[in-house]
């Protein structure tokens, strides 16, 4: 380019344009590649080099002839095709909620300040946050535990409970009461687990089901909500009554069949229950789209001749965005808790260390060891409220317009 | 003006089809634009004005194809188009509403429109700058910082600061946006710009600066405008020429000052003087319009305002006081209609009357000329018996009969003419009975124009 | 009137307000809408208040009968109406004072209306609220108020729901329900800006005709100053919360002394010379300028408008008084006079309407 370009609106050639399509990948596309094969190859080679009994990433190392460096580095870990889901989910999470935050910065210092007028939901979110992080993390440093009926019954710290009805008190003995000592802070339960460690590993159980779950009906439901309203007609007609036939679907009998020919693993809870539990989500975007649609600013776009999948893109789904976001908060405590119940009346993998089952293996001892249904039992309670405060408090934060009107 | 017209618009309609029933079946349609036919030519504003519901956005929108006309001709000769004539099987290459998806995109380039509600014409979660800038990444232009860099010198020329450009809708008041809206739509170097009632949900303070940064810009750039308004003191202010639009069809258009110093349409007249006139010794004692745009879907027949005009025509058989004329065709049409409902009357009548049981006869007429604006005593006798029996009928309850009658011996020829443009000189026309009648002598004087 | 309150001063001005301030407790600090405002309503005239959105003229209309939300909001100052002070009443006097003595109407007829029951009940049942009258009679009234705000065939239309009335026809219903207990004070809030002007001058023309019939008093709050010359008998100009100017009518449009009122004088078509509009934007409401509110947009202002206090009322003519610096002790006045504005009418008067002459 010989000459600098004219940098004003009315001295711009058009015809040098005339072949370009107008559209360019985005930073985040391009990130969410660079995280996301990587996965898939992990993915890949996990479902075809490495064998049943095997663990995938000594298995990883051997082929790569690091078996040293991995040794040294103790990866010893063997992830199941729910974790490369969760994974992925957490990319999806970062690159398309978490970094439009920064990269956008002045809005969300708008949506900080109006967020952070509610208390109760910026403690749900620092809670959250805990049980975010515990559960990401958690589960690298802390081994699943193990039974050791030795050590079952003990109590937490700072609580005592009768002799008689520990194996074997690992603290301090007085009066014939045995005292908590802070090797098992929340206590154990009767199989002598730590009550702290399951929570812990109880957390990626929840995250799990939040982000999978999230990850399943947004995208379903978004996909089916905006094709249906922008298709119209027959179209529309036949994928909204689809849409009631999944809401309409007894999915909790499904689960029970399932759960009775396949047996009840964590991926099958949460598989079933995120593919019908879209109708909703999908109703609501198609009517918050519909509504978009009629905005000054969607005709706006399009007299400047931007193409359908590009309103829809980048104008359409970022204003259904916020009324998601609020209703998929509110949507994922339900299942946490519907999770914690199933597991309560014996009806989920007993072996999952998830809060539930935590809860219903302690029900039996509650007379004399309450700390091993009362402490996970509090946990989920915390964390279904915070879920609901924080979907409350996205509701006004997440809209600008309504601020806007109020401003007039 | 002998160039080329920027835009012709001819006969354009828009229905929308009404569907009811299990089926859908088809039936009818509101006609919201019905015909209608102007020109904007280089460097003019056109304003359109009329009341709302009379289907002068549906026009606009129309004319920018963002809804696919029913009928007519949309012909833009701008941007660069101007050489192009019409072919052989009589369609127009330059016709808008027959372009294909490349045409059209061009067509976006060259004509923009600005809408009237500044708190939804943004998209809330988009910077305006980018908001802007996308008009330019639609039609090519990949370079980021080029388009910022144009972006910004643009947002200057509208009176906001470059430092503007991320900046979010809601930290704008709304006369700021409305300067935005109109960076939008200049930053293809448009030839032709529709501002669809752009200053109406204004403060008077703003209305009057965007109003004049308007005019500056289309001055500077040699812009072309579709301005709508239903604000004749608006119009007034930019519009070179103005169409004067009621229920889907223009009634009249002429220059501004001509339009406003000589109205000839009832209807123009109408909207003149309900324009508020800033001075207290003056207060409208003028024509008052008086009931509601009609339903597009059964819109009246003949002159399609003729059923509020204050100068609907009488037949020639009577001779009465004009708004007792109005009066009686209105207690026609309501009770053609069958919108009244003789038992409240009768009931109103009575305790009016004060009495118990039945209320006489009288009073319930009297109670029907007070509630449809009745004299007790129209000033043409014979059409004061015709009243008289039709006021009988309806006591009875025979109001089909009531209105057969009604129908046959008030009749106006608004109703049953569709009345032609009338010229008066200059461009200035306007469709109106009155002046049909005397359409020759004026077509005669046209001649020489 | 059934109104079992304190016993009115028929003699004492309908209206008087003094000092009123109302404010607003926001996350970002005191919001002040009407800081210290003084006006009176008299008996069957008609007071319009005028300003820019966000100049507190709505606020202080609502403070009136306090119709402000508490808190956030918080009003201040003494509202006597005929003597009574509306400031010590309970919440269920006031809202007898609502109704039967002061009335309100809004902006939106949407939104101020049930869309649940018909329109006739609706008039009926605010009827009833304030008398008792037995059902029948109720009926006749409201067909008869409905008729008389102008709803023609209103015994058919008494059924119908307020989405079968189209906005204007809602906005006459509206003025038909305040009117139900006859007040002495209507209120009325924009009642014509979300109308086509078509329908506002039928709106309007309908105040004015219901104002001689039940000689009653209007307090009018618009931003339109077409609409204040054809309604209003006195005028008061609000910018950010304080008192720019008020005097009568006449007053204001042929002499209109403080330069805020004649900057909004020339934003209108053919008055004036047009400098488009109003450059700048009204003060923060969270933090107002020292000295007169105006000063930063104001062509006139010197060092002496920016320092204090806004400057208290000068009257410079009977019962014209206006708070502007220039027209104190010690400044001269014909700085801020504007010729124009002023010969302008006197030119206007002369050549009014085209149009509407030939009737």
């Amino acid at each position: 380019m010989a000459t600098k370009k004219p940098d004003r609106f009315d001295q711009v050639d058009w015809d040098e344009f005339t072949d370009s399509t107008g559209l360019s990948i985005s930073i985040n596309t391009k990130l969410m590649l660079v995280a996301a094969l990587p996965l898939v190859a992990l993915y890949l080679f996990d479902r075809f080099r490495v064998g049943e009994r095997e663990k995938t990433f000594p298995k990883l190392g051997e082929d790569l002839g690091l078996s040293g460096l991995f040794e040294t580095l103790g990866l010893d870990y063997n992830p199941s095709n729910l974790d490369y889901l969760f994974i992925f989910t957490i990319f999806v999470f970062l690159i398309y909620l978490v970094l439009p935050l920064y990269q956008n910065p002045r809005m969300t210092k708008y949506y900080w300040s109006e967020f952070k007028r509610n208390r109760p939901a910026v403690v749900s979110l620092v809670w959250l946050g805990i049980v975010f992080v515990g559960g990401l993390l958690g589960p690298l440093f802390i081994k699943r535990p193990e039974q050791d009926i030795l050590r079952g019954h003990q109590p937490p710290a700072f609580y005592h409970i009768s002799e008689n009805h520990v194996p074997r008190c690992l603290g301090e003995v007085s009066n014939g009461r045995c005292h908590g000592t802070w090797a098992h802070p929340l206590g154990t339960t009767q199989g002598g687990k730590d009550i702290l460690d399951v929570i812990i590993h109880g957390m990626t159980i929840s995250m799990k089901i939040a982000f999978i779950t999230t990850l399943i009906v947004a995208t379903i439901g978004i996909t089916f909500g905006t094709v249906s309203a922008f298709s119209g007609g027959w179209v529309d007609e036949i994928m909204m009554r689809f849409t009631d036939i999944v809401i309409s679907f007894p999915t909790f009998i499904l689960f029970l069949l399932v759960l009775y020919i396949y047996g009840a693993t964590l991926g099958m809870f949460i598989f079933v229950f995120a593919i019908f539990s879209w109708g909703g989500t999908a109703r609501y975007v198609r009517s918050k789209a519909l509504s978009v649609t009629e905005e000054e600013f969607i005709k706006a776009t399009n007299i400047s001749g931007a193409s359908k999948y590009r309103i829809i893109r980048k104008h359409v789904v970022p204003n259904t965005a916020s009324s998601i976001i609020t209703q998929l908060t509110l949507l994922i405590p339900g299942f946490i808790l519907f999770e914690a119940q199933l597991a309560f009346l014996g009806l989920g993998d007993s072996e999952l260390p998830s809060w539930g089952q935590l809860i219903a293996s302690g029900r039996s001892d509650l007379s004399f060891a309450p700390w091993i249904v009362l402490a996970p039992g509090f946990v989920l309670f915390l964390t279904i409220l915070a879920f609901n405060f924080l979907g409350d408090a996205l509701l006004d934060a997440l809209n600008p317009q309504a601020e806007a009107e109020a401003d007039k | 003006m002998t160039d080329k017209p920027i835009l012709s618009v001819r006969n354009l309609k828009k229905h929308y089809i009404l569907k009811a029933g299990l089926l859908n079946r088809t039936v009818g349609a509101a006609k919201a634009v019905d015909g209608i036919s102007f020109d904007i030519y280089q460097g003019e504003t056109l304003g359109l004005v009329g009341e709302s519901g009379c289907g002068k956005s549906t026009a606009a929108t129309s004319i920018m194809h963002l809804e696919e006309p029913t009928d007519g001709e949309v012909i833009f000769n701008g941007g660069g188009r101007a050489g192009e004539s019409r072919n052989d099987d009589g369609t127009h290459p330059n016709d808008v509403t027959k372009f294909s998806k490349k045409e059209l995109k061009a067509f976006r380039r060259d004509a923009q429109m600005i809408f009237q509600d500044p708190s939804s014409s943004f998209n809330p979660r988009m910077t305006v700058g980018s908001a802007i800038a996308e008009m330019l990444l639609v039609h090519g232009m990949d370079d980021k910082h080029r388009r910022r860099a144009i972006v910004e010198d643009l947002l200057e020329r509208v009176g906001l600061s470059p430092e503007d450009y991320d900046r979010y809708p809601h930290e704008f008041s709304g006369g700021q946006k409305q300067r935005i809206a109109l960076a939008r739509a200049l930053v293809l170097n448009p030839d032709f710009i529709v501002a669809d009632e752009p200053v109406s949900a204004l403060d008077v303070s703003i209305k009057a600066e965007v109003l004049s940064l308007i005019n500056d810009l289309q001055e500077e750039f040699g812009l072309s405008l579709l301005f709508i308004s239903h604000d004749m003191s608006v119009i007034r202010k930019v519009c070179d020429r103005v169409a004067v639009m009621y229920l889907g069809e223009i009634v009249e258009i002429g220059k501004t000052e001509e339009l406003f110093a000589n109205p000839q349409h009832p209807y123009t007249e109408a909207l003149l003087s309900a324009i508020p006139t800033p001075d207290p010794r003056t207060r409208a004692q003028g024509i008052e319009l008086t009931g509601e745009v009609p339903n597009p879907a059964n819109p009246p027949s003949g002159c399609r305002f003729h059923t509020r005009c204050h100068r609907v025509i009488q037949s020639n058989d009577v001779d009465m006081d004009q708004d007792a004329w109005r009066a009686v065709l209105n207690f026609r049409d309501s009770v053609r209609s069958e919108a009244i409902d003789i038992d409240l009357i009768e009931e109103n009548a009575l305790i009016e009357e004060g009495g118990h049981g039945d209320a006489s006869d009288g009073a319930i007429k009297d109670q029907i000329r007070d509630e449809f604006n009745l004299p007790d005593q129209l000033g043409d006798t014979s059409a004061e018996t015709s009243l008289e029996r039709a006021l009988d009928w309806i006591v009875d309850g025979e109001m089909e009969e009531a209105a057969n009658f009604l129908s046959e011996e008030f009749v106006t020829p608004c109703e049953e003419t569709v009345p032609e443009f009338t010229d008066h000189g200059d461009g200035h026309r306007s469709a109106c009975l009155r002046h049909s009648e005397e359409s020759q002598t004026v077509e005669a004087l046209a001649d020489d124009d | 009137m059934s109104s079992n309150l304190p016993d009115f001063d028929e003699d004492a001005p309908l209206l008087e307000v003094e000092d009123l301030s109302t404010t607003f407790r926001t996350d970002a600090g005191t919001l002040l809408a009407v800081d210290g405002i003084d006006f009176t309503v008299r008996k069957g005239e008609t007071v319009c208040i005028v300003g820019e959105s966000g100049s507190g003229k709505t606020v202080a209309t609502e403070s009136i009968t306090r119709l402000i939300k508490e808190p956030p909001g918080q009003v201040d100052g003494t509202i006597r109406n005929k003597g009574l002070n509306l400031m010590e009443l309970s919440e269920k006097e006031l809202r007898s004072i609502r109704g039967n003595n002061i009335a309100h109407i809004f902006q939106n007829p949407q939104e101020a209306m049930n869309h649940c029951y018909t329109v006739g009940w609706q008039i009926v049942e605010a009827l009833r609220v304030h008398q008792d009258v037995p059902k029948k009679e109720a009926r006749a009234r409201a067909i008869d108020l409905l008729d008389r705000v102008g709803i023609a065939n209103a015994s058919a239309r008494f059924n119908d729901y307020p989405h079968e009335f189209s906005g204007g026809q809602k906005q006459r219903a509206m003025i038909a329900m305040a009117l139900v207990a006859e007040p002495d004070l209507l209120i009325a809030d924009e009642p014509t800006t979300a109308l086509d002007v078509t329908v506002q001058a039928q709106i309007l023309r309908l105040l004015n005709e219901l104002q001689e019939e039940y000689g009653m008093s209007i307090l009018f709050v618009t931003h339109d100053l077409g609409v204040v010359a054809e309604i209003a008998d006195r005028v008061i100009v609000m910018y950010s919360g304080k008192v720019m100017e008020r005097g009568d009518v006449f007053q204001i449009f042929e002499q209109p002394a403080h330069p805020y009122t004649q900057a909004l004088m020339r934003c209108l078509p053919d008055k004036g010379v047009d400098t488009g509009g109003i450059p700048g934007q009204l003060p923060d409401p969270l933090d107002p300028p020292d000295g007169c509110r105006f000063a930063p947009r104001c062509e006139h202002a010197i060092e002496d408008c920016t320092i204090g206090e806004q400057p208290a009322e000068m009257e410079i003519d009977s019962d014209h008084e206006v708070s502007c610096v220039f027209y104190q002790h010690g400044y001269d006045e014909s700085v801020v006079r504007d010729r124009e504005l002023e010969d302008d009418t006197a030119i206007e008067d002369s050549s009014t309407e085209v149009g509407a002459t030939d009737d």
